[in-house]
């Protein structure tokens, strides 16, 4: 197949989601992919047209593991023609749990919190060192997609290398493990912020609570800590977020009112 | 009148992101707040917002056919609906911290509409397979387009509409508690200490074992225990 082909089908993986639907997910967004290898296969014409209706069937699973997938069944298709519809089904049956399976933890559960935090602390460092500010929506971007963007694209070409044995490449690459690394320092990250915003490293949040009530300075940052914990165990338990912040509200709200309105 | 079209545009685009096209995650709080803020000229209320929106909901995520919560019109909607608002003369913790409650109806409403659209995109699908029926292959291209537009379409609309009920909403409450010192006190701190169900969310994540969950721990002292001691 051209290359140029194979990069059209590429660029247009990127909007597998494009007519996401409830009935059969993503399967007009493979089609869309797919169809300028079918052309170059099979030209205008009745095959075309019954390939094309193949790719329409029930298709569902990471979006971003859909690329290594769709290069495999471009493969298949290539290698054995119209004969080969149940083997691309088969294919596809097989692979959709499994690129979800791998895709989830790694992309949504693991790289996109990480990408999230890295944000949130240049968000509260640029408290402290304004000019940081712009780094704040520019650095998790780079982050997620100097990872995101060379796997989607790579892995479409290991497809079209590999066919169906694609899967092989991703065992070498032990994304649980990676999903893992990346759930402990997004963790960590988040507790070292938090921590430092209880304590009033950044932000000024301590100050702030002095507003309302009367109590020694180093009293404050253990409240602080105390409310991280209490909202940290209510989440724990399933509450859901909205709720507990409109709690929070007319909790604070109560105890201004009953403190009143004047300095504490 | 241009900034509300502005709005609008990024508004589409920051939607399409989410399911549509691409995915790099500029539809993400922390990414989306900034960008929406530096549009309307608060790009630190953008900032703010878009940090805390982004801890809120950093767990949810679009696994099957579960939509999460649309944080993205959330955070788009409540950085503008606060500029309007700064423009209109009332600006501040205290609004802000009502710009972010009156937010939150946003993420439910843009799930809504957003899982309608996905069922209506069920009919161009069928549309497709009849055109295909009647070998006409190009249609497969001219539904998706239709679709990503669909897309577009709905989070410019979304973004617009969102904004003014936004605003409209914030002004109300406003004006309700405006003469209230009690109130605008309690809406300060509000602004000032609800970053914990943020860190919390964030945390919630959880540790992935014991030994880092004791790690996450002792950091959160350690860095808590170096800020009290320079409030000594």
């Amino acid at each position: 197949m051209r290359r140029t082909t194979l990069l059209r089908v590429l660029a247009r993986s990127y909007l597998i989601q494009g007519a996401w639907n409830f009935e059969r997910m993503h399967n007009q967004g493979l089609t869309f992919a797919v169809l300028p290898a079918l052309r170059e296969m099979y030209g205008e014409g009745p095959e075309l047209e019954a390939a094309a209706r193949r790719y329409m069937e029930f298709f569902n699973t990471h979006p971003y593991m859909a690329a290594p997938m769709i290069g495999a069944m471009l493969r298949i298709e290539e290698s054995e023609g119209p004969e080969a519809a149940d083997k691309i089904r088969i294919f596809k049956q097989r692979m959709m749990g499994i690129g979800g399976a791998l895709g989830d933890p790694f992309y949504w559960r693991a790289l996109r919190p990480l990408m999230g935090v890295v944000g949130v602390a240049l968000a509260w460092l640029a408290t402290v060192w304004s000019s940081l500010a712009l780094l704040v929506p520019i650095v998790p971007l780079l982050l997620y997609n100097a990872v995101h963007i060379p796997m989607r694209s790579m892995s479409f070409f290991w497809g079209y290398r590999d066919g169906p044995n694609v899967i092989q490449r991703f065992r070498a690459y032990d994304f649980p493990r990676h999903a893992l690394q990346m759930k402990r320092t997004a963790f960590l990250i988040a507790c070292g912020v938090g921590g430092g915003w209880a304590g009033g490293l950044w932000g000024d949040a301590p100050e702030t609570l002095a507003g309302l009530v009367r109590a020694p300075a180093p009293v404050m940052p253990l409240a602080l800590g105390a409310l991280v914990f209490v909202c940290h165990g209510l989440l724990r338990k399933g509450g859901p977020v909205e709720s507990i912040l409109l709690v929070m509200l007319a909790a604070v709200l109560l105890v201004a009112y009953l403190a009143g309105g004047g300095a504490p | 009148m241009i900034t509300i079209v502005l709005i609008g545009l990024l508004g589409g685009v920051l939607f399409i992101d989410r399911t549509a096209v691409g995915n790099v995650m500029i539809s993400r709080p922390i990414v989306a707040g900034p960008a929406m803020g530096l549009l309307v000229g608060e790009p630190w209320a953008g900032l703010w917002v878009g940090a805390l929106f982004e801890m809120l909901w950093i767990g949810a995520a679009p696994i099957g056919a579960f939509l999460p919560p649309d944080d993205t019109l959330a955070t788009g909607a409540t950085v503008a609906a606060y500029s309007l608002a700064a423009r209109h003369g009332f600006e501040g913790p205290e609004v802000l911290s009502l710009a972010i409650v009156t937010g939150l109806p946003a993420c439910f409403v843009g799930r809504g509409l957003d899982t309608r659209l996905r069922r209506s995109n069920a009919d161009i699908v069928h549309w497709v397979d009849r055109e295909l029926e009647e070998g006409r292959v190009a249609s497969v291209e001219r539904g998706q387009l239709h679709a990503v537009l669909g897309f577009f379409a709905m989070g410019s609309a979304l973004a617009v509409i969102v904004t003014l009920l936004q605003f409209g909403a914030l002004r109300w409450l406003y004006h309700l508690v405006e003469d209230s010192p009690p109130a605008l006190r309690g809406l300060a701190v509000f602004h000032g200490i609800v970053p914990a169900l943020g860190f919390a969310a964030a945390m919630a994540l959880g540790a992935p074992t014991r030994k880092v969950g004791w790690a996450g721990a002792a950091l959160f002292l350690a860095f808590a225990t170096a800020g009290t001691l320079r409030l000594l």
